[in-house]
């Protein structure tokens, strides 16, 4: 007997079905794409209740709007855009919110002075939120530069810089690289302030 | 000997990133690499950045992948299988605007809270004088407009006030005049809701329960919820109001002997969800 081979639905299938009625095919999809949607909110919120929170929001929000889903872009590059969005908005509401608010980071702060070299997980948590997301797009889930910047609707130039500038603190933040200004290089003619300059490259 | 000398220029990491990525166009380029050259701090930290490359690689990918919890896959799907179809839900546009709209008047929620909090104890006081339209259906029954009322579980004050709910509005107790007392189903602020009975409406718009939360206006499904909330908290529900918390569709629940009120969610009771909940005073 030959087995029967049984070809799965695409994302773009699934998407359609649902929005036709079929009550089953929005679950199928999320059921596909649960686990990277996940990494995505947890790595970008550092915080389980809040990834959780905003995957809900993000799944409710593609839910309602599949019908309005043009095809442009991949199903999945679009199910990550949504998902950023809500994490990106929970972040934005944080940084208001007096109670918790997001941790400063200063590079020629006191932290950055210690020999002591922070947890991957904390340094990535010190981030701006933008290179933030944008190394755990790039660097951690393997997106290309190109969808990332399609999830973050950004430009390509914008990505690149973002995820260089955010490997560049986390390597200091991770004490691959010494601080110019630390308090070791006090005494040595090469002591500098390291600056930043908030602008980005968008070409 | 070096015949390098410092620029006077601080090193800007952001800049020396972008350069060895690549990003900057071609005079910043230039003038980068004139630094690098002529200044010992750009040099140096230009070599660190350079040689940290692949460190913080290997950093990021020794993070393992972790699947979603199984609890909160299973909240997830509970929340999306209660959902309407798309063609019967809010546009994506209008709730963003709802969303703008909330973060704009944030500062008010808490008085708009309390208000509708005010509001409940006003109706359980109401209803323990006996004025309140006794139901005993499961079926719903008519309003004075017309307006299909549910009838709630007895000793719960049921409101659809469809208030933007936040953690912080949650911490605010119901007050106690809201404790049942006296009510038709004669439960008591130690004891458990007798949510079985007849119940009291006073103020419940079904045009204002959000398509997510109609299950719950199901008496049945809301005994349930109440009981599984009763056995999450310890707590005695009071009363619930149809609303939003952080901007979606839950129910929230006062209690008659607990200082702060929960949040749930559509799946509130359903299959083996538990509570739900999706958040606490």
């Amino acid at each position: 007997v030959t087995p029967v081979s049984v070809e799965e639905p695409s994302d773009l299938a699934l998407l359609r079905a649902h929005a036709a009625g079929d009550t089953e095919a929005f679950a199928s999809l999320v059921r596909r794409h649960q686990d990277r949607l996940w990494a995505v909110a947890l790595r970008t919120l550092g915080d389980r209740e809040e990834a959780a929170d905003a995957v809900q929001d993000a799944l409710i929000s593609a839910f309602r709007s599949a019908a309005r889903f043009r095809g442009d872009s991949a199903v999945t590059t679009w199910l990550h855009r949504i998902v950023v969005n809500a994490c990106l908005d929970r972040v934005r509401r944080r940084a208001v919110r007096p109670t918790s608010p997001l941790p400063d980071y200063d590079l020629a702060g006191p932290e950055v002075d210690t020999d002591v070299a922070l947890d991957v997980h904390a340094a990535l948590q010190r981030l701006p939120s933008d290179q933030r997301t944008a190394i755990v797009l790039v660097d951690m889930e393997g997106f290309s530069v190109a969808d990332a910047a399609e999830i973050m609707a950004v430009p390509v130039g914008t990505v690149k810089s973002r995820c260089a500038r955010g490997r560049a603190r986390l390597a200091i933040m991770l004490g691959h690289v010494r601080n110019p200004d630390a308090p070791a290089d006090v005494s040595s003619e090469t002591s500098a302030t390291i600056e930043l300059s908030g602008r980005e490259a968008q070409p | 000997v070096t015949s390098t000398q410092p620029s006077g220029r601080p090193v800007d990491l952001d800049t020396l990133a972008d350069y060895v990525e690549g990003v900057l166009d071609a005079d910043a380029t230039a003038e980068v690499a004139d630094l690098i050259r002529d200044d010992p701090a750009w040099a140096s930290t230009y070599a660190g950045l350079s040689a940290a490359q692949p460190l913080v690689a290997t950093a990021l990918s020794s993070i393992p992948d972790e699947p979603m919890p199984v609890d909160v896959a299973n909240r997830i799907d509970g929340a999306i299988r209660s959902l309407d179809r798309p063609s019967n839900v809010v546009p994506l546009s209008s709730a963003r605007a709802r969303r703008d709209r909330s973060v704009l008047s944030r500062g008010w929620l808490k008085a708009a809270a309390a208000l509708v909090l005010v509001a409940l104890g006003i109706g359980l006081v109401v209803r323990v004088a006996g004025t309140t339209a006794p139901t005993g259906s499961k079926s719903a029954t008519s309003g004075s407009a017309g307006v299909p009322m549910l009838a709630p579980p007895s000793g719960v004050k049921v409101t659809a006030s469809g208030t933007d709910y936040t953690k912080s509005s949650l911490a605010t107790r119901p007050g106690p005049e809201n404790a049942p007392q006296a009510t038709a189903g004669g439960s008591s602020a130690t004891r458990r809701p007798a949510i079985a009975g007849p119940g009291a409406v006073s103020s419940f718009g079904p045009d204002r329960v959000s398509s997510s939360l109609r299950r719950l206006t199901d008496p049945d499904e809301l005994s349930t919820c109440l009981s599984a909330v009763a056995q999450a908290t310890g707590g005695t529900p009071a009363a619930v109001d149809f609303a939003l918390y952080e901007h979606r569709p839950a129910l929230i629940i006062g209690f008659a002997d607990l200082a702060f009120s929960v949040a749930v969610g559509p799946s509130c009771g359903e299959g083996g969800a538990g509570a739900a909940l999706l958040g606490r005073g």
